[in-house]
């Protein structure tokens, strides 16, 4: 099996992780301190929600959770298997209408959303038909482009950042728990670990602390700068994140959002690959027979479909039982059957 | 080996048959397969009284060293004393020193592969084995500078087309018993002689037993360049970039052998391949081993700027003008329409056709006698320079844009084959896509270098996965002082696979 270092599966979970968070902060129902309180308690049960799949890496190195369970029970590894490919159609749906409508709202007189999200579903594939070192690669220089950019684009903002627009109120108890709720279901991560951590050559189990600490210092600077250059206009913003871009200026050009736009559509391939390679990973491993790039296939087929269908409405919001969905496949795969499986007699070999 | 019956030899069945013992019955053998080719020279002589014919090809074996090595000798030694063909063939093997290139042979094959590697052949009658001495005299290139890496500092010598002195190059930098050789021959017709040049103690076995087996994988009939080679030694992997470096400096094989590489060579060939290799030293040259540290390191910075510029800039430029204008500039994009007003074409257009035009030029200049292909440049310069602007065809803005990029594509010599092709699919991105295709075609790139390994060693090392006492020599070009002490052996990098 190839394997990849700690390093870089704690960069690809991270990159993974900071899709969402490249678009969020809608303060529509949560001013400021609500986010922050919320960020933290989040990051505190993704801490927690973790340790059955460690404890589960640990027993198991070098099986994936859907082998664990094939080996105990066909029906159960077959269960699973389908239940890993759906959650991966799922949220590779999200990640695709969610970059449709970023790009219909942002360049509304740009290329058609359909195109957008096709082309992008098309290197995916061929980003994850090259398998999970070629994707840790490519996430690694995403990665450092991802950082170079970002602090460019602060450098560029310094001087249009002020105190006057930190605006903080009393947080309420159900805006937080919004808010908490709102984090965990996007933390898709705890799909990918199970399904991962054998590829990982040792430390797999940092790796993913290390992906959530990442995370949480990435967001409350985001959060920061965002507060402190927008101020009052985060309210309006749909995409506070980019916004950052378009407002920033430097003598060469007048805005920094190119510099945005591309990490931000590099992070996005980067998890739809993640997530066609998982998908593919979890149907190869109970259904042998067929090879693996036919599965890998059949999910980005069937993840595009689901998408264009919606894009060509132009059905831009996501159902409330589509969030509630994924977070449940979340819960059960991520953190339920890593906890139902790591009770069960371990393999010899130790890794950490 | 396989016996097989001498009679009826012909050139389809001659390379296992032996080799008569009558002389007569030899030399006719030699004729029918060779089907008396002209250039096959026999010359039947009598030595001790023993009828022999001495064998060579025509051009291939020098006439003085031939006179002086083989025919006085032969002629001077005395018959007296030796009775048999036996011992004729002795006194030829063990008590003479015709040449310092001595070799037996048994079958036809053999002798053919020696006659048309320039040796001549001593048959003697009644002898079914015959002797061979090397007195290669065929005319060769001398020793000149490298044409297509050239420098300022290093050295001035660069590989040849016969592998014997390009073997010597190396040999006289890497003066250790541990610098190993191992010749082989290939192609089916051709019998090319192909060299595996490593260092023991550094290049790993698995990575020298690997290049050995890819090479024997070789069936074709023959191998004119290292091109019919380097796929099989590039792997299954298919992408737009080598992941085997070619090069005609000894001096810089020598330094990839020292930092356990496996070098291949291949006879007829001014060049040297090295496996596995790297993206990143695509953009290293000899001289940066010559400059002081704190230039090289500027000019490396140079260099990565220059390939970013050779690939995006125009597609970029494409982008932003064509749909996102936005981003430039108010000043700028003033100049930028007031100069693409009068062009009948738009910016995109314009990008596409002046980009073909320089590849036209580009490959005219290279395929041209070097006199010709000054004037090709005039006539490039001249029409995309003035007339191209004065009739308005193309703006002034885009043409300094590809005038740029050309030369930017020249700093990495390399690497100008990826360059040419990325840069129109980033001009076709750009146009259709903005810098959302921009981006996508960066990602194809990025995944295409990513995807790629050989022998074990990731491409994009020591980029992704990270390697920090390697990035050194990325980032920066440490001093030998620091460098020396740091073994930069591939093997040692981060995601580097044991094989």
């Amino acid at each position: 099996m190839r394997k990849i270092s700690f390093g870089q599966m704690t960069v690809i979970l991270f990159i993974s992780r900071i899709f969402y968070s490249l678009t969020f902060v809608p303060f529509m129902y949560s001013d400021v301190t609500c986010q922050v309180i919320g960020f933290a308690i989040s990051t505190a049960i993704e801490c927690l929600a973790v340790i059955p799949a460690i404890i589960l890496y640990k027993k198991h190195p070098d099986k994936n959770l859907c082998q664990i369970a094939y080996e105990k029970s066909k029906l159960c590894g077959i269960l699973i298997s389908v239940a890993f490919a759906f959650a991966a159609v799922l949220i590779i749906n999200r990640l695709l209408r969610f970059f449709g409508y970023f790009m219909y709202v942002t360049f509304p007189d740009f290329l058609p959303s359909w195109v957008v999200i096709s082309a992008i579903a098309v290197i995916s594939f061929y980003a994850a038909f090259q398998g999970i070192e070629a994707i840790s690669r490519s996430a690694g220089l995403t990665f450092a482009f991802f950082i170079v950019s970002f602090v460019i684009v602060i450098a560029a903002l310094s001087t249009k950042m002020s105190y006057s627009n930190v605006m903080f109120d009393y947080p309420e108890i159900s805006d937080i728990s919004h808010e908490v709720f709102n984090e965990l279901s996007k933390f898709s991560e705890l799909l990918l670990f199970p399904i991962l951590y054998p590829y990982v050559k040792e430390k797999a189990g940092k790796s993913i602390y290390g992906a959530i600490a990442l995370k949480l210092i990435f967001v409350y600077v985001i959060t920061t700068v965002c507060v402190l250059t927008l101020g009052s206009y985060l309210n309006i913003s749909k995409f506070p994140f980019f916004d950052l871009g378009t407002y920033a200026e430097t003598f060469i050009i007048e805005r920094l959002d190119a510099f945005l736009l591309p990490a931000w559509i590099l992070v996005a391939f980067i998890k739809a690959a993640l997530f066609m390679f998982i998908g593919k990973i979890a149907l190869s491993t109970s259904f042998k027979r067929t090879k693996a790039n036919v599965y890998l296939l059949i999910l980005s087929v069937a993840a595009l479909a689901a998408s264009l269908a919606a894009v060509l409405q132009e059905k831009w919001n996501f159902p409330v039982w589509d969030k509630v969905v994924v977070t449940i496949l979340i819960l059960v795969l991520g953190v339920l059957l890593p906890l139902v499986y790591c009770f069960g007699k371990g393999d010899e070999s130790e890794t950490e | 080996m396989e016996k097989k019956t001498v009679v009826k030899v012909n050139e389809n069945n001659y390379e296992t048959a032996l080799i008569a013992k009558s002389l007569k019955q030899a030399v006719l053998d030699l004729k029918i397969i060779s089907g008396k080719t002209m250039d096959l020279n026999i010359m039947e002589v009598e030595i001790s009284e023993h009828k022999c014919a001495v064998v060579s090809i025509e051009g291939m074996a020098s006439t003085a060293s031939m006179a002086e090595l083989v025919f006085r000798p032969l002629m001077e030694f005395d018959v007296k004393g030796y009775a048999t063909e036996e011992d004729v063939f002795n006194f030829l093997t063990k008590q003479s020193l015709l040449s310092a290139e001595r070799k037996i042979l048994t079958t036809y094959g053999e002798v053919f592969l020696t006659l048309f590697s320039g040796f001549a052949v001593v048959f003697i009658d009644g002898c079914d084995k015959c002797v061979a001495f090397g007195i290669q005299g065929f005319d060769k290139r001398s020793i000149e500078e490298p044409t297509s890496d050239g420098n300022l500092n290093g050295s001035h010598e660069g590989f040849i087309e016969t592998i014997r002195t390009n073997i010597s190059l190396i040999r006289r930098r890497l003066k250790t018993p541990k610098l190993r050789f191992d010749m082989q021959q290939i192609g089916n017709d051709s019998k090319t002689d192909v060299c595996v040049a490593y260092i023991t103690d550094k290049a790993p076995q698995g990575v020298i037993d690997k290049v050995k087996e890819n090479l024997n994988k070789i069936d074709l009939d023959t191998i004119i360049t290292t091109g019919y080679v380097e796929p099989f030694l590039q792997g299954k992997h298919k992408s737009l970039f080598s992941n085997v470096l070619a090069t005609d400096r000894p001096d810089s094989f020598c330094a990839k052998l020292n930092e356990g590489r496996v070098g291949v060579l291949v006879d007829g060939v001014p060049l040297a391949l090295i496996c596995p290799s790297l993206f990143i030293e695509n953009f290293q040259t000899i001289d940066d081993y010559v400059n002081k540290p704190f230039y090289t390191t500027y000019i490396r910075w140079i260099k990565y700027l220059a390939f970013f510029l050779a690939i995006a800039l125009p597609g970029i430029c494409v982008a932003i003008a064509t749909n996102h204008p936005e981003i430039l500039t108010h000043k700028f994009l003033i100049n930028l329409s007031a100069s693409e007003e009068v062009t009948p074409y738009s910016f995109f257009f314009e990008a596409i056709i002046i980009t073909i035009m320089y590849e036209l030029m580009r490959e005219a200049g290279i395929r041209l006698p070097k006199a010709i292909g000054g004037a090709v440049s005039i006539v490039g310069a001249l029409i995309i320079g003035d007339a191209a602007v004065s009739s308005s065809l193309v703006s002034a803005p885009l043409l300094i844009i590809i005038g740029l990029t050309a030369t930017a594509s020249f700093v990495i010599p390399n690497l100008n084959p990826q360059t040419s092709v990325f840069r129109m699919l980033f001009i076709l991105a750009g146009g259709f896509g903005g810098l959302f295709g921009i981006t996508l075609c960066f990602a194809f790139m990025l995944i295409n270098i990513s995807a790629l390994e050989n022998y074990g060693v990731p491409y994009n090392a020591p980029l992704s996965p990270f390697t920090f006492k390697a990035m050194r020599d990325v980032v920066t070009r440490p001093s030998f002082l620091k460098l020396g002490r740091t073994k930069t052996i591939v093997e040692n990098l981060n995601g580097a696979k044991k094989i």
